[in-house]
């Protein structure tokens, strides 16, 4: 059958991981060679693998995906649709009914998982194709109950919450297996191997196959939400109800914070009285956009220390996502006063929007957004 | 078909698996991350496997191709390591798999969905004959199952996938 050409299933596999390193092999096997050259090669072969190991412990990891799509599009909800439009606003297309919340792209930016209204969790494709009369046929059940999707970044899994626990799930729907019994909102780390989640208010993480479970924040009297892996996968943004020193409460601000995954302390991004959530990473690790303010909210970035913090001059709503493009250019967020989708430069000029109808519609994700754009940590 | 490695005496040498080795490295790390699920882990699987391979060269029969044995060394590791990592309430459905996300034509994704609800059996022997070219003695070696179940399987496959990918398109 044509399905099965050696090309498709060449495409199908992942990217060779690296080159052959037969001294590699050599030394694992205990074979002791007293030929001088091949044992110096296995010991320089043996340090470069102690090299790469640390490396690996700190956080470097190798790219997952390349290139971002060049025509990269943007999903968002009108009247409980699910619609996907291309990034200049053409091609506007429904996709699903009745859509709940928690949208999220697949890695390729061809799939969407999200939650239907009270009947579990769904993911459906995005484009037509040969084997699609048309974008959006046949949506198919990942669960009957739960919230939250999150795809693994190699796309075969699907991470969500439900029955106060964290499960798994095929991208098919089979293989349903609980993970953690308390725990919720999960977030695959970019290289796949670890699972940020929330328990009890706080932001913990774990790996991909429930073990190894931490708490990263531990702080009883606040509590973390909006937990966000940096594209290098090193840390994670969050935003946190912060405990109100004059009343002594936790009745706070939300503000922005950051937390090193191996044995880095937790910073502070942003500290005022007024709301600063939703944070987002620009794929390049070095920005984060996030929203600023709680009535009159605004779309803000700085970087990612903290500093250079710059109100872009966007009025959108606080419960709104937002979104940087894949190529870092521009940002997607919900307009406060007709509830359009709306895109910006990075530096705030140039607003403009995409859609528009009587009833408005909430920006909800862009492809490939951040999350799963692994690159490179910058040196 | 391909037909490679060293039949009709025991042992391996050392360059013979070096051989297999530096020529087949991407196919057996691509197929072996196809059940682990993650590269490096297959990565890790192969030098493993074949650093075994090394050590137990003098238990290799010879009674068929030497890289079907390794084969299956590769896939016993590759399995373990996924045992290891998740404890699967349905290994049959349990998928593992992964993508290179990159520039696929439309269909794909249709087929790696066919292909991931495929049990664990199915897939790796789909991968063995149609991407790594083995014969059926070759895959049956590989996956410790008699010649004549390699041919059942294949079959089995087919028709599943054959199946799936006519009910997408209606």
């Amino acid at each position: 059958m044509t399905e099965l050409d050696p090309t498709i299933l060449d495409r199908l596999l992942p990217p060779t991981p690296g080159s052959p390193d037969w001294e590699d092999v050599m030394r694992r096997s205990g074979w002791r060679t007293t030929h001088r050259r091949r044992r110096f090669v296995a010991l320089v072969a043996a340090a470069l693998i102690v090299v790469a190991g640390t490396a690996s412990a700190l956080g470097t990891v190798r790219a997952v995906f390349s290139s971002p799509r060049e025509n990269s599009k943007i999903a968002y909800l009108r009247g409980g649709g699910l619609y996907v439009m291309d990034s200049d606003g053409s091609g506007q297309e429904r996709l699903a009914r009745n859509v709940d919340c928690c949208v999220t792209w697949s890695a390729d930016g061809r799939t969407l998982a999200y939650t239907v209204r009270g009947n579990g969790v769904w993911a459906v494709r995005t484009e037509r194709g040969p084997n699609f009369r048309r974008a959006g046929s046949k949506p198919w059940m990942l669960a009957r109950d739960g919230r939250f999707p999150a795809w693994s970044p190699d796309m075969w899994l699907i991470a969500y919450s439900a029955d106060r626990g964290i499960f798994v799930v095929a991208v098919d729907g089979s293989g349903r297996r609980r993970l953690v019994d308390d725990g919720a909102v999960p977030r695959w780390s970019p290289d796949g191997r670890r699972i940020a989640f929330l328990r009890r208010g706080d932001l913990w993480v774990m790996n991909a196959d429930g073990t190894g479970q931490r708490n990263l924040t531990d702080s009883p009297e606040e509590a973390e939400a909006g937990a966000t892996w940096s594209p290098d996968g090193r840390t994670i943004l969050f935003e946190r109800r912060v405990r109100n020193l004059a009343t002594r409460t936790t009745g706070g601000a939300v503000e922005i914070f950051v937390t090193a995954l191996d044995g880095g302390e937790e910073r502070r991004l942003t500290s005022n009285t007024a709301y600063d959530g939703r944070a987002s990473w620009s794929p390049d690790g070095r920005r984060i956009a996030f929203i600023c303010g709680f009535v009159d909210a605004r779309v803000c970035v700085m970087n990612g220390d903290g500093t250079d913090r710059r109100d872009l001059g966007a009025r959108t709503n606080n419960d709104s996502p937002l979104a940087w493009s894949p190529d870092g250019k521009q940002i997607a967020y919900t307009a406060r006063d007709d509830s359009a989708v709306e895109v910006m430069n990075a530096d705030g000029s140039d607003k403009h929007r995409l859609t528009s109808s009587p009833t408005g519609e909430v920006f909800v994700a862009w492809a490939t957004d951040s999350l799963f754009e692994f690159r490179p940590p910058p040196d | 078909m391909r037909q490679s490695g060293v039949i009709g005496r025991g042992g391996a040498s050392l360059d013979e698996l070096e051989a297999l080795y530096r020529g087949r490295f991407e196919v057996f790390a691509r197929v072996a991350a196809s059940v682990t699920g993650d590269a490096d882990r297959a990565r890790d699987a192969v030098q493993d496997a074949f650093a075994t391979a090394v050590s137990r060269r003098r238990s290799f029969r010879g009674d068929g191709p030497l890289e079907a044995w390794v084969w299956r060394i590769v896939l016993n590791g590759a399995r373990s390591d996924v045992r290891r990592r998740v404890p699967s309430v349905n290994g049959d459905e349990h998928v593992n798999g992964n993508g290179n996300g990159n520039g696929h034509p439309e269909h794909d994704a249709e087929v790696r969905i066919a292909l991931a609800r495929l049990p664990e059996r199915q897939r790796t022997a789909v991968f063995l004959r149609y991407y790594a070219d083995l014969d059926y003695a070759a895959i049956g070696e590989a996956l410790g199952i008699a010649e004549g179940t390699v041919a059942a399987t294949l079959n089995a496959a087919l028709t599943t996938l054959r199946t799936r990918l006519q009910e997408v398109r209606t």
